[in-house]
C-alpha cells in the first residue's frame, strides 16, 4: 500500500509507483503483449523518464509487486489418470492409490526440485465473494434479485423461476438473508492453444453470481474462475475428482458460513451460498 | 455429465428415467422416442386412441411417467457404492446399466446438503441440443445428400411402424424408387432460400459456420 503514496519520480503528481505498473499491466492484457515486449516497453519508458524514477526494472519485478494485492490461486497436484487428488489427507502422498502412477517426473539433471505431472488450479471462491461486498459498485446489486420488479409471466431474471421460488420456500433460512449468494456453475472443453493445434482439452469451471441483475452476472468481471482442471485430454467422468475442493468450500460456505463486510450497508454479516 | 445420469440409448431422458417406451429401430438401429409421448396427452385424448395415423395398431393406455424428487433420487444414487475414479472408471459400470438404469456415478454434488431439494439438478446444453436440432431439420428438408434423416433406412422403417404409404419404396422390377416427400423443397425453393440466406447481415460473433 506504501507503493500507491510513493509518486513516479519526485515532483511527479498524476502518477504512484503502483498506478504506473497497473497501467502497464492492463495495456499488455488487452493486448495479449508477450513478456518480452513487456520489459522493452519498460526500459524504453524508464529511459525516457526523469533520473531517479520508480519504475520497475521489468516484469518479473512489477509481478512481485502486485502480487499480494491479488487473490491467489492454490496449485494441487493429481493423478495424471484423474484417479485423485493430492489434497488434504493425501497431500503427503507420493504415489497413486488407485493406478500407482507416480506423482512427480522423474528427476533428470542436476536440479532437485519436485515437478508433478499434473498440477489442478483453484480459485478460492470465498475471498471473490467478499471482494464484490467490499466494492460500492456491486455491493449495492447483490441484493437485485430480491429487489427487483416481477411482472407476471414475464422472465427476466433466473430468480423469477419456479426453481429458484421452491429453493427459497425450502430453505427459509436462506432465503431471510438477501444477500446470501446463488451461484451457478458451467463448465466446457477448450484448447488454449488454438482449434487446429495438437488436440488439447482444458476443462475451465465457471461460477456466476446470480444475485446481480441480468446486465452485470454475465459480464466478464462478474464471472467466477474457479478450477482450471488441466488436458491434454478432457476429465471425462472423472471430473467429480477435480471438482473436490469447490464442492468441500460451497458446502463450507453452506454450512458454517463466512464473515463479510458490507459496504453498502456498512455492517458485517454470514454470507452464505448456494449452488443452483 | 455432471448430473452422474448418462444421456445415451433408451434411457436418455434424465426426467422419464427407466420409465419410458423408447425402442430401437429395426432397420436404423438406433434408439428411438417415436411417438412415445402420447402418454403425456390428457387421459381422453383422441389422439390416444388413434391406431391409424400414430404408431399402427398401437392405442395410448398409460399415463404420463412418474417425475421422481430429489429426495428419492438421493436414495437411489446412494444405494450404489463409490466407483473408484481413474483411467478405469469408463469399465465399472454399476449392475443393469443401460438395462435398468442409466447412473454412471454418484455425482459429486448429493455431497452439497441441498442438492436433493433443488428442483433442476442437471443442466442441458440448450444451445447444442438447437444447433443440432436446427441442422437436422434444414438438412432433411433442403435433401442434402448423406446428411439428410430421410433416408432409405427411414423409409424401410416408415413401412414397419407407420401408416403412409406415400412414403414408402417403391419396388420396380429391379430399381427401388424413393418417392419424394412432401417437405422436400424443390430446386427452386431451394435457391430462394440460399439467395435469403446470402443476403443476411449478422453481428460480429453472431453467426459462424454457415
Amino acid at each position: 500500500m506504501k507503493d500507491s503514496d510513493e509518486p513516479l519520480w519526485d515532483g511527479c503528481t498524476n502518477h504512484s509507483k503502483l498506478s504506473a505498473v497497473a497501467q502497464v499491466f492492463t495495456i499488455k492484457s488487452d493486448h495479449g503483449l508477450s513478456e518480452v515486449g513487456f520489459d522493452k516497453i519498460i526500459q524504453w519508458t524508464r529511459s525516457i523518464l526523469p533520473e531517479g524514477n520508480r519504475l520497475k526494472e521489468n516484469f518479473y519485478a512489477a509481478k512481485s509487486m502486485m502480487k499480494p494485492l491479488g487473490l491467489g490461486y492454490q496449485k494441487i497436484d493429481m493423478c495424471p489418470n484423474f484417479c485423485m487428488l493430492y489434497y488434504l489427507e493425501n497431500a503427503e502422498m507420493t504415489k497413486c492409490m488407485t493406478c500407482g502412477h507416480s506423482r512427480y517426473k522423474p528427476i533428470t539433471g542436476r536440479g532437485k526440485t519436485l515437478v508433478a505431472y499434473k498440477k489442478l488450479r483453484y480459485f478460492p471462491i470465498t475471498p471473490r465473494l467478499q471482494r464484490l461486498f467490499m466494492s460500492p459498485r456491486s455491493a449495492e446489486h447483490m441484493t437485485w434479485h430480491q429487489t427487483h420488479d416481477v411482472v407476471d409471466g414475464v422472465m427476466v431474471h433466473p430468480s423469477d423461476n419456479k426453481v429458484w421460488k421452491l429453493f427459497n420456500s425450502v430453505h427459509p433460512h436462506f432465503s431471510a438473508e438477501l444477500r446470501n449468494v446463488h451461484l451457478g456453475l458451467c463448465t466446457d472443453g477448450f484448447n488454449p492453444f488454438g482449434s487446429f493445434a495438437a488436440p488439447y482439452s482444458c476443462w475451465p469451471v465457471i461460477l456466476t453470481v446470480y444475485n446481480l441483475p441480468p446486465g452485470m452476472c454475465m459480464r466478464p468481471e462478474f464471472m467466477f474462475l474457479s478450477t482450471v482442471i488441466p488436458g491434454p485430454s478432457s476429465s471425462g467422468w472423472n471430473i467429480d475428482v477435480c471438482l473436490r475442493p469447490l464442492i468441500d468450500e460451497l458446502a463450507q460456505l453452506w454450512s458454517s458460513r463466512a464473515l463479510t463486510y458490507d459496504i453498502s450497508r456498512k455492517q458485517n454479516f454470514l454470507m452464505r451460498a448456494a449452488l443452483m | 455429465m455432471l448430473f452422474g445420469w448418462s444421456t445415451h440409448g433408451k434411457l436418455a431422458c434424465p426426467y422419464c428415467m427407466e420409465n419410458n417406451k423408447a425402442f430401437t429401430l429395426t432397420n436404423g438401429g438406433k434408439a428411438s422416442f417415436f411417438y412415445c409421448h402420447r402418454r403425456f396427452l390428457p387421459l381422453n385424448h383422441r389422439y390416444r386412441k388413434n391406431k391409424k395415423n400414430f404408431f399402427v395398431g398401437r392405442v395410448e393406455k398409460d399415463a404420463a411417467s412418474p417425475c421422481f424428487s430429489g429426495e428419492e433420487l438421493h436414495d437411489v444414487v446412494s444405494e450404489y457404492g463409490d466407483i473408484v475414479f481413474g483411467l478405469q472408471s469408463g469399465k465399472q459400470k454399476f449392475p443393469g446399466f443401460s438395462l435398468t438404469h442409466n447412473w454412471v456415478k454418484r455425482s459429486i454434488f448429493w455431497e452439497l446438503p441441498y442438492w436433493k431439494t433443488n428442483l433442476l439438478r442437471h443442466n442441458l446444453d440448450v444451445m447444442h441440443i438447437e444447433k443440432n436440432m436446427f441442422e437436422n431439420i434444414f438438412n432433411t428438408v433442403m435433401d442434402v445428400k448423406g446428411k439428410t434423416k430421410d433416408n432409405i433406412k427411414a423409409r424401410l422403417d416408415i413401412a414397419l411402424y407407420c401408416n403412409r404409404k406415400n412414403m414408402e419404396l417403391v419396388y420396380d422390377e429391379s430399381r427401388v424408387a424413393k418417392p419424394r416427400a412432401s417437405f422436400v423443397l424443390d430446386k427452386n425453393a431451394q435457391l430462394l432460400v440460399y439467395k435469403w440466406l446470402k443476403s443476411q447481415r449478422f453481428l460480429d460473433g453472431h453467426a459462424s459456420n454457415i
